[in-house]
């Protein structure tokens, strides 16, 4: 361990300005189908408790240094939610475990060190090593795929009518929505980066729609079999709007409605690394099964128990840290819950459909406490 | 306390409530429909949601997913546009409210008016 006490300190301070503002811009999260901020707490306190140890398996097999590089080419899931995840899972259940009393000092530092040196150094390459770690540090920008945007804005075709349009928000609208569900009302499956400068008033977004197929989630291997593509990306050609990315992987456009603005798009199958252009037969039966797979997933979760939910739900929590394993190559037990079963029976209770007073009364110095 | 400037709509309406709309949009008439539970959207993607502005209380995406693309609006009672559900209304171009606060709510089957065409949004009935 490297990290000094005043490290550890000063990230706690980091990620909790941030944070705080990530989460309040968010606010509610909870669905009427899905137990969110019931399996949101256990897996944050698995991550506390598991994450350290992994982390040092995975450091050990491989630089996080190259694993934020990693992140510069396409389907490797090295993106801003999943590293704007690696401390803030822990931290959050680290929230719940200091208000039960359940944090020892000593131990606290340690597990935090381990936790921000890893991603401190996997953040900074990510960022091109440019003395930022976040998108939130750069006021709103995350450009991994610089390198490769004059080749993907050359296959990018000009929008040709408001019909095309139409089919092409719809497409988008139909893989997000389905992503949303495949992992249980998490943003991580479709991740925005961006503004891509292109000069002359025009900007790139690029939208990654991750692990459309079959997947290492149990459900996936029925619903999402038939899946014509696994990994895709969206490349949206902008004038005249103002977009910025959060480190949640969500662009804030203005205007709002950015679709009318878009002059030009692609999509590329991207499960091999090199971005491949979907014609519009591949775009329509992406969309269809999109749309079929949704509905059978939602029929399949809307029946199954409340506990089952949140299991699934804390397996992809969890799993936010497994693809800086897989591209280690490191092999992980990703069982849970199980370092969670004595605040389970409680924590299964939780419905966070409102905020708590504890909440409303939180600052952005106070979001994260320091160490006792 | 939020003032609602007046607008004008084709036919006799009161506001009947506001919330922060996620993107603009023109007025919306639908059938107003409060969706609690799984069940009810099973309903609705068995027959169908056109026409529907669906009232939900919480801000997830996930919910209301099968029949999203159906809607004519939604008002939700929870959230911020970069909410779960803001986002997806967004991506679908359906006109959204979210932290809505009413003032009376309809009941199932009235006819009521989504207007984002100015900040804050607007509900009416």
């Amino acid at each position: 361990m490297t990290f000094a006490r005043a490290d550890v300190d000063r990230w706690i301070r980091y990620h909790s300005e941030i944070s705080y503002v990530l989460t309040s811009e968010r606010t509610a999260l909870e669905s009427a189908l899905i137990p969110v901020s019931a399996y949101i707490l256990v897996a944050c306190i698995e991550s506390y408790r598991r994450y350290p140890e992994m982390i040092a398996a995975i450091s050990a097999a491989r630089d996080p240094e190259e694993l934020g590089r990693a992140g510069h080419r396409f389907a490797t899931m090295i993106d801003p939610v999943h590293l704007w995840a690696v401390p803030n899972f822990p931290l959050v259940g680290r929230k719940v475990l200091m208000a039960a009393g359940l944090v020892d000092p000593a131990d606290d530092e340690a597990r935090l060190a381990t936790i921000f040196e890893f991603w401190s150094r996997a953040a900074g390459t990510y960022r091109f090593d440019d003395g930022t770690h976040q998108s939130w540090d750069a006021g709103g920008v995350a450009t991994p795929y610089r390198d490769a945007v004059i080749d993907l804005v050359k296959d990018c075709e000009a929008v040709r009518d408001d019909a095309e349009r139409a089919r092409i928000s719809r497409l988008n609208a139909l893989v997000t929505s389905y992503l949303f569900l495949l992992w249980f009302d998490t943003r991580s499956g479709y991740q925005d980066t961006g503004p891509y400068d292109l000069g002359d008033g025009r900007v790139l977004l690029l939208r990654a729609y991750s692990r459309l197929g079959v997947s290492h989630f149990p459900w996936s291997t029925t619903i999402a079999r038939d899946m014509p593509y696994t990994d895709v990306l969206g490349a949206f050609v902008l004038r005249d709007v103002n977009l910025r990315v959060t480190d949640f992987g969500t662009s804030v456009i203005r205007p709002e409605d950015y679709w009318p603005q878009v002059e030009a798009f692609a999509f590329f199958d991207v499960a091999t690394g090199d971005p491949v252009r979907i014609d519009e037969a591949g775009r329509d039966a992406l969309g269809a099964a999109a749309k079929t797979a949704q509905k059978q997933l939602y029929r399949a979760i809307a029946a199954m128990e409340r506990r089952a939910k949140i299991n699934a739900g804390v397996y992809v929590y969890f799993t936010f840290l497994r693809p800086f394993a897989e591209l280690a190559g490191v092999e992980l037990d990703w069982t849970v819950p199980r370092d969670s079963l004595d605040l389970y029976p409680f924590l299964e209770q939780i419905d966070g459909s409102m905020p708590s007073p504890e909440a409303l009364a939180e600052t952005p110095e106070t979001y994260y406490l320091p160490i006792p | 306390m939020l003032t609602v400037a007046p607008r004008l709509h084709s036919i006799a309406v009161a506001d009947i409530g506001t919330g922060t709309r996620v993107f603009a949009a023109d007025p919306v008439r639908g059938r107003w429909r409060r969706l609690s539970s799984p069940d009810d959207v099973l309903a609705l993607m068995d027959t169908t949601a056109e026409g529907i502005v669906a009232c939900v209380a919480d801000a997830g995406a996930t919910f209301l997913a099968p029949i999203f693309d159906e809607l004519t609006a939604v008002v939700c009672l929870a959230g911020t546009p970069q909410s779960h559900i803001g986002i997806v209304s967004r991506e679908y171009q359906v006109p959204c409210v979210m932290a809505t606060v009413l003032s009376a709510e309809p009941a199932d089957g009235d006819d009521v008016e989504v207007d984002c065409s100015a900040e804050p949004g607007v509900v009416r009935a």
